[in-house]
C-alpha cells in the first residue's frame, strides 16, 4: 500500500507559536522539546508529523536499533561502539526523522524496554528487546495527552530525558542505550495537571485554540477537504513553500553555532529570570538557546531584543511560580519593559 | 553506555555540593552525599560530572524503573536452563561495589530499594535471599542521592541514612546569574572548546583528590578534636552516634585535601555544615518541621497529635546494636556542654545550620515504625495489570498477570528433565512454574475540595479550614497514599488551586494565598470538579475519589445568561454519573436559607451535611468517616 501523502507543514493555516516552537525544536533538537496545551481539534499531531516529514533525511549507522549517527562515538550504542573498537566500518544508510507516539496506556515495559520473549523461549537467552525510548532516539517523541500518563511512566521518561540515556534494570535485563529525543506532549488542562518535574523538562510551551477568525476557519476547512480530495496535488501546490521552509531550516541548522549574544541581552536574561522566580537554570538555557535559534531562523547572526521576546514567551509561561486566581500569565508588560 | 560526561569543574554555583561530593571521593567512610534543591539547577549534571575528576571510578546507577530482582540480585536463566544449576546473578547493589551508586530522584524511588542501599552501605555486605538462591558478598560504595523536593521527600530516617547532605538553592544574584548563562551559551555553541578550557582544573582537582586519598591514611584525629565533635553532636541533639563517626570522617577528608596529617577545629567545624543539618533537632521538638501556615492550631492540634508520632518516637537507625540505640541524646544536656566549648565559632555555626533549608519530611505515621515492605506492596498488589512492575509471585489461582522472566526462572532449573529428544532447544513450562507480577500501584484515595471562596459571609473562614484540612491530610498521604486537591471558584470562574498531589511542599506553594471575594460561580465550580474527576478516570477507572463540596450554595452569579440552578443541577447530573463519591457540606446560615446546596445534594445523591459550624477538626473526622466507608 502506498503511503498517502502526509499534509503538509505550510499548508496549515494559523497557530503560529505552535508551528514557530516545532521549527525552533528540530532546528536544535537540543533544545528541549514543547509542551502543547488546548483543546482537541487543533492540528497538533498533524502539525507535528508534518514538521518530521519536512525535513530532509539524515545519516545513521545502518541496522543500528537506535539510529546511533555515525562518527559520534560518545553517543553510540554499545552495539555500535564495539564494532568500532574492533575496528570495523560502520555502514550508513539515510534515514528520516521519525514521530514515535507514546500512547497514554502504554505499560512501562513497552516504553523502557524488556526481555525479549522470543529469545527467552526459543532459545533461553536473556535478550533485550527496545521499546518506545529506543525508537525515540534521534527522534520525536509524541505524547498526547501527557498528563494523563501514569506516574511510574513517568518516572521513567524523566531519567531518560535527564541524560539522554535509557538505563533498564529489569526482568533480568542491565543495559542502557542513548535516548536523546525531541519531546512534543500534548494536553487538556482541563482534565488534569501534569506533574512539576516533568513539566520543568518542557522546555517551551504554548496555548493553542480552536480558529476564531471566520475567515480563517472556512480556510481550514477549505485546505482539509481539498487535501482529502486528492493528497498528492494538495501537496504539490505547497512544493515550493516546503521547499523554501526546509531550506531556511537547515540554513539556521548551519548557522546556530555562530550566532552573537551580546553581554547586555544576557544581563536581561539573568534579571528576567531571578524577576520571574523560576526553580533552576533551565529557563535560562532555554532562553538563550531559544534566541539564538530563533535568530538563525530569521537568517540573522546576532541575537536581538525581539529575538529574547520570542524566546522568553515560549520559555516562561509553564515555569512561573503562580498564586491562586491571578492570571496564568506573567505580568508582560515588567518582562517587555525590562527588555526594552 | 556512558555517553559524555560534563566537566566538574565547569558546573557553577553549586560549590557546596561539589565540596561534599570531594569529601565523599577522598573518604569513602563519609557516608554518602544527598544534595537536595530546585529542579534544574545542575545537581544531576554534577553528578554525572564525576568522571572527569575521577576517571577510575565506577559509577552505578540505580534507575527509577528498575526491578526488585535486578536491585537485590537473582537466578540466572540462562545457566539454569543449560545446566540446570543455580547461579545467581548479581544485583545493582553488588554490581555496585566500589562504585559511586547514584540514586538520581531518590525520593521518587521505591522505600525498601533505599533502605536496601542503606543497609547494605552500613553493613559492608549484602545478602541475597531470593528463589532459593543464597548469596552474601561484601561490598563498598558510596551512595549519592539527588532529589528535587517538590514531588515528595523522604522520611527522616532514610535522610539519616546519607552522611552528607547539601542543599541547593536557586541563583538570585544577578552577576553570578549572568556569569553562569554566559557560560551556558558558550557551552550551547562551542561544547568542545569548554571542556578543554576546564580540563585542567579537573586535573589539579584529580590530582588533590588522589593525593588527599594516599594522606587519608595517615590523617589523625587528636583526642581534643574527639571531644569537640562529641560536644557538637550533643548540642545538635542528634538521634544515635552515627553522626559522630561521620562527622569524623568528614573532618579527616577535609584535613586531607587540605594536605595535613591532623584534623583542626576549623575541619570539625566545616564538617559540621555538611553532616549535621538533617539530623539536627532542636531540644523537645520532634523530627517534623510544621509548615509554616496559618490555619488555626488549635483547631487541628489535638486531633493530629494522635497521629503524630511522639516527640520520644526517636528514629532509631535499624543497623545499629541496642545498646547504642538506647544511648540516647537526653544523656546530654545540649546547653550545659555548649559553653563548655569555644562559644563564639560554634554560634556561629549553629546559626549557620538553622538557616540552611530542608526539605519537608514525610512522616511514618505508624508508631511502631515503618509497615514491612513486603506487606505494603502486597497491599497495593493491584489486579488490573496497571502499575509498577515490582516482584513477583507464583501464580496459584489468581488471574493472569505473567511475569516472563519470572516464570522462566522458575522453570529453568527442571528444564534438563524436561527436554525431550523432538524438543531440545524449547523450554518447557508448565503451569506450576507460572509467576505473576506484583504490581505497586497508588492504591490510595484522591480527596479533592471544591471549595467556594466567594464574597459570601464565611469565605474566608471556609478557605481556612479547608487549608488546614488539606495539610493534616497531606501529613499523612504518605502512608495512605491518598492525593488532595483544591478546586475554588469566586469571580467569574472555578480554578484548580492544589492538583491532586501528595506533597506538602507543593501544598505550601500553591495555598500560600488565598483570596476570597467576588461573586459565586457554582457551576464553573462544578464543571471544573467534573472536569478533574472525568480525566482521573480516563487515566484509571479503578481510581477511588472523593469530591467534598464545601458551599453555602448562595450561587448568584449567572451562567451566560442562563439560570445558575438550573445549569448547577445539570452539571450535578453528570458528576452523579462519574464513580465519585460525592459529599456536600452545607455551610449556609442565618434565618433565611435558600436551601440550595442540600437540592443539589440530593440531585447528585451525594452525602449532605449541614455544618454551619465549619471546623478543620469536623472536616476531618467527616473525611475519616467517608474514607473507612469506602475502604468496606
Amino acid at each position: 500500500m502506498k503511503r498517502k501523502a502526509l499534509y503538509p507543514f505550510s499548508a496549515i493555516v494559523g497557530q503560529e507559536n505552535m508551528k514557530l516552537s516545532l521549527i525552533l525544536n528540530v532546528i536544535n533538537p537540543s533544545l528541549g522539546g514543547v509542551l502543547i496545551k488546548g483543546e482537541k481539534g487543533t492540528a497538533k499531531s498533524t502539525a507535528v508529523r508534518a514538521i518530521a516529514d519536512l525535513l530532509p533525511s539524515m545519516r545513521m549507522v545502518a541496522g543500528c536499533r537506535y539510529h546511533c549517527t555515525p562518527g559520534e562515538e560518545t553517543r553510540m550504542c554499545d552495539e555500535c561502539r564495539e564494532k568500532i573498537q574492533k575496528g570495523k566500518e560502520l555502514p550508513e544508510e539515510n534515514y528520516k526523522m521519525q514521530v514515535v507516539e507514546l500512547p497514554v496506556n502504554a505499560t512501562e515495559d513497552r516504553v523502557v524496554g524488556t526481555l525479549d520473549i522470543e529469545a527467552a523461549i526459543n532459545e533461553g537467552k536473556r535478550r533485550f528487546e527496545p521499546g518506545i525510548l529506543a525508537a525515540a532516539n534521534r527522534n520525536i517523541l509524541y505524547v498526547d495527552e501527557i498528563n494523563l500518563l501514569d506516574d511510574h511512566v513517568v518516572d521513567v521518561l524523566l531519567d531518560a530525558a535527564a541524560m539522554g540515556i535509557n538505563t533498564v534494570e529489569r526482568e533480568g535485563i542491565s543495559y542502557s542505550h542513548p535516548a536523546r529525543f525531541v519531546l512534543v506532549g500534548t494536553m487538556n488542562p482541563e482534565e488534569g495537571d501534569i506533574r512539576p518535574q516533568l513539566l520543568d523538562r518542557f522546555a517551551l510551551s504554548v496555548d493553542v485554540f480552536g480558529e476564531n477568525d471566520p475567515g480563517n476557519r472556512v480556510e481550514v476547512i477549505r485546505r482539509r477537504l481539498d487535501y482529502e480530495a486528492n493528497p498528492e496535488a494538495f501537496c504539490a501546490q505547497y512544493e515550493v513553500a516546503q521547499a523554501t521552509l526546509q531550506a531556511k531550516i537547515l540554513n539556521a541548522q548551519k548557522n546556530l553555532p555562530n550566532i552573537d549574544f551580546s553581554e547586555e541581552l544576557l544581563d536581561k536574561v539573568a534579571r528576567i529570570a531571578i524577576e520571574v522566580g523560576v526553580d533552576g537554570h533551565r529557563a535560562d538555557i532555554v532562553m538563550i538557546k531559544t534566541a539564538i535559534t530563533h535568530a538563525a531562523f530569521e537568517g540573522r547572526d546576532k541575537v536581538t531584543v525581539d529575538d529574547v521576546k520570542i524566546a522568553a514567551h515560549l520559555a516562561l509561561p509553564h515555569r512561573m511560580r503562580r498564586r491562586p486566581f491571578e492570571e496564568g500569565r506573567i505580568d508582560w508588560a515588567v518582562i517587555d519593559g525590562m527588555l526594552d | 553506555m556512558e555517553g559524555r560526561y560534563f566537566s566538574f569543574s565547569a558546573v557553577a554555583g553549586l560549590e557546596m555540593a561539589k565540596r561534599a561530593l570531594l569529601l565523599q571521593l577522598v573518604n569513602p567512610a563519609c557516608g554518602g552525599v544527598l544534595i537536595s534543591g530546585p529542579a534544574g539547577t545542575g545537581k544531576s549534571l554534577l553528578v554525572n560530572s564525576i568522571p572527569s575528576i575521577s576517571p577510575e571510578q565506577k559509577i552505578t546507577r540505580l534507575p527509577l524503573g528498575a526491578t526488585a530482582d535486578m536491585v537485590f540480585g537473582s537466578l540466572d536463566v540462562e545457566t539454569a536452563l543449560e545446566t540446570g544449576e543455580k547461579r545467581v546473578i548479581p544485583g545493582i547493589l553488588h554490581r555496585a561495589d566500589n562504585s559511586i551508586l547514584v540514586l538520581d530522584n531518590v525520593n521518587l524511588m521505591q522505600k525498601d530499594f533505599v533502605r536496601a542501599v542503606c543497609h547494605s552501605y552500613h553493613n559492608g555486605f549484602f545478602e541475597l535471599q531470593r528463589e532459593g538462591a543464597c548469596y552474601r558478598g561484601e561490598v563498598s560504595f558510596s551512595p549519592v542521592g539527588i532529589m528535587t523536593p517538590e514531588e515528595g521527600s523522604l522520611t527522616s530516617l532514610e535522610l539519616a541514612c546519607f552522611g552528607i547532605f547539601v542543599n541547593v538553592e536557586n541563583i538570585t544574584d544577578v552577576a553570578d546569574r549572568r556569569a553562569l548563562d554566559r557560560q551556558l551559551l558558550e557551552y550551547e555553541q562551542d561544547p568542545q572548546g569548554v571542556l578543554k578550557r576546564y580540563r585542567e582544573a579537573d586535573r589539579k582537582t584529580a590530582e588533590a583528590i588522589t593525593m588527599a586519598r594516599t594522606r587519608l591514611g595517615y590523617v589523625e584525629v587528636p583526642r581534643s578534636m574527639c571531644i569537640l565533635i562529641a560536644n557538637i553532636c550533643a548540642r545538635a541533639n542528634v538521634a544515635g552516634n552515627d553522626a559522630e563517626l561521620y562527622l569524623l570522617e568528614s573532618a579527616r577528608a577535609i584535613a586531607a585535601l587540605a594536605g595535613r596529617n591532623w584534623v583542626m577545629p576549623q575541619d570539625v567545624v566545616e564538617a559540621a555544615q555538611y553532616v549535621l543539618p538533617h539530623r539536627m533537632r532542636k531540644k523537645g521538638e520532634d523530627q517534623v518541621q510544621t509548615p509554616n501556615t496559618n490555619y488555626d492550631n488549635s483547631d487541628v492540634s489535638d486531633n493530629a497529635s494522635t497521629d503524630l508520632p511522639d516527640s520520644s518516637d526517636k528514629p532509631v537507625d535499624k543497623h545499629q546494636s541496642d545498646s547504642d540505640a538506647e544511648c540516647d541524646m537526653t544523656d546530654y544536656p545540649g546547653d550545659s556542654q555548649s559553653s563548655v566549648v569555644q562559644g563564639g565559632d560554634l554560634d556561629r555555626l549553629f546559626a549557620a545550620l538553622l538557616d540552611i533549608h530542608m526539605p519537608h519530611l514525610e512522616l511514618v505515621m505508624n508508631k511502631r515504625g515503618p509497615v514491612s515492605a513486603q506487606g505494603r506492596r502486597l497491599k497495593a498488589l493491584s489486579n488490573n495489570k496497571r502499575g509498577r512492575y515490582v516482584g513477583y509471585v507464583p501464580k496459584g489461582d489468581r488471574p493472569f498477570d505473567i511475569s516472563l522472566d519470572a516464570t522462566l526462572k522458575a522453570a529453568a532449573p527442571y528444564q534438563i528433565y524436561r527436554r525431550t529428544k523432538e524438543n531440545k532447544q524449547r523450554v518447557v513450562i508448565r503451569p506450576e512454574d507460572y509467576q505473576n507480577k506484583i504490581r505497586e500501584q497508588r492504591a490510595g484515595i484522591n480527596l479533592l475540595f471544591l471549595v467556594d471562596a466567594s464574597g459570601s459571609m464565611g469565605a474566608k473562614e471556609r478557605m481556612r479550614v479547608v487549608k488546614g484540612a488539606i495539610f493534616s491530610l497531606l501529613r499523612e498521604a504518605y502512608q495512605k497514599r491518598d492525593n488532595v486537591g483544591m478546586i475554588a471558584f469566586r469571580r467569574q470562574r472555578a480554578e484548580v488551586i492544589l492538583p491532586l498531589t501528595r506533597s506538602v511542599e507543593m501544598a505550601q506553594k500553591k495555598l500560600h494565598d488565598l483570596p476570597v471575594g467576588g461573586r459565586t460561580p457554582l457551576v464553573e465550580g462544578l464543571e471544573c470538579a467534573l472536569g478533574q474527576i472525568v480525566g482521573l478516570q480516563r487515566r484509571d477507572g479503578l481510581q477511588k475519589i472523593v469530591l467534598f463540596i464545601i458551599t453555602d450554595g448562595r450561587v448568584n452569579s449567572t451562567y451566560k445568561g442562563d439560570d445558575p440552578v438550573t445549569r448547577s443541577i445539570e452539571v450535578a447530573h453528570r458528576l452523579a454519573l462519574t464513580n465519585a463519591h460525592i459529599v456536600v457540606v452545607d455551610s449556609e446560615s442565618g434565618f433565611v436559607r435558600l436551601g440550595i446546596a442540600q437540592m443539589l445534594a440530593m440531585e447528585m445523591g451525594a452525602a449532605y451535611y449541614p455544618l454551619q459550624e465549619l471546623t478543620t477538626r469536623r472536616v476531618l473526622r467527616l473525611v475519616e468517616s467517608i474514607k473507612q466507608s469506602i475502604h468496606l
